[in-house]
């Protein structure tokens, strides 16, 4: 389980935008699924991200209605 | 589609992503070469304090490079993650197990040394596929566990580096031997690493 992960992680993995994560980390952590965390780290600023314990229910949720959904399609 | 959207599978994507640097297989690499210069220097009839100087400065390259690159380079460019407890957890019993094992190695390289294995028959290679196994099983352990795939290949040319070398000493002969079963995998899986790595420079430049 991933614990925390700054903002270059998550942008690299997702292989978006800054300005695109952003919105979106905005929109996530206004929702209450993202917690977001600045530290200073010398002359920069270090930003944490991790997923709230209702972040990870509605992305389970989120993946088991896509599943269903896809399930249903097939038959 | 579904698989995309799992959780489980996105952690273990964002786990594996942190040996795409090829630090750990250029810090293996170089391990494994150093046997191979140990036992040219040895070949080349060097003192064993000046063998074992040698081969604890050595060490500290792959070392250097692992722990600089690490710090310095890996995060600068992909940012850095946390795990949580388990994976921790799974570092610190592996940590266990390795520790363990060395243990076991050195009680198996004294044993030896004393020659209380002379009394049990093991014939021809017997000996060193035994000393190979208990080198690669260990490693493919902590390959499973790391979820490290390109280690399982690099535990097997180590574990059979000494096996290899008993086998091609009647053929070629020493130094030769070493160079066959230790310089050229460690070489060939340093220069992967350094693929690795270059790669990972141009994917990921600095931010």
């Amino acid at each position: 389980v991933v614990e925390s992960a700054d903002f270059l992680f998550i942008k690299r993995q997702t292989e978006l935008t800054f300005g695109n994560l952003s919105a979106h980390l905005s929109k996530l952590e206004e929702a209450g699924y993202v917690n977001v965390e600045k530290k200073s780290k010398g002359k920069k600023t270090e930003t944490i991200l991790s997923l709230t314990k209702a972040g990870r229910n509605a992305f389970e949720d989120y993946r088991k209605k896509l599943a269903s959904l896809l399930d249903r399609t097939s038959k | 589609l579904v698989e995309n959207v799992d959780l489980k599978e996105i952690e273990k994507k964002a786990w594996r992503a942190t040996y795409q640097d090829g630090l750990w297989d250029i810090y293996i690499g170089l391990l494994i070469t150093g046997f191979a210069l140990i036992f040219y220097l040895n070949f080349l009839g060097l003192e064993e304090p000046l063998l074992i100087f040698f081969l604890c400065c050595w060490m500290t390259i792959p070392i250097l490079i692992l722990s600089f690159g690490k710090k310095f380079i890996t995060p600068k460019r992909i940012g850095s993650v946390k795990f949580g407890r388990k994976r921790k957890k799974t570092k610190q019993k592996l940590t266990y197990f390795l520790t363990a094992n060395v243990f076991i190695l050195l009680i198996f390289l004294i044993l030896t040394q004393l020659g209380l294995f002379e009394l049990i028959p093991l014939e021809g290679l017997m000996f060193p596929l035994i000393l190979g196994l208990l080198i690669s099983i260990p490693l493919s352990i902590v390959a499973y566990f790391l979820d490290f795939n390109r280690l399982y290949v690099y535990s097997i040319f180590f574990g059979l580096g000494y096996f290899l070398s008993e086998l091609f000493y009647p053929l070629v002969g020493a130094p030769l031997d070493s160079f066959l079963s230790f310089g050229v995998p460690g070489i060939v899986i340093t220069l992967i690493g350094i693929y690795f790595f270059i790669s990972f420079i141009k994917k990921y430049p600095k931010e």
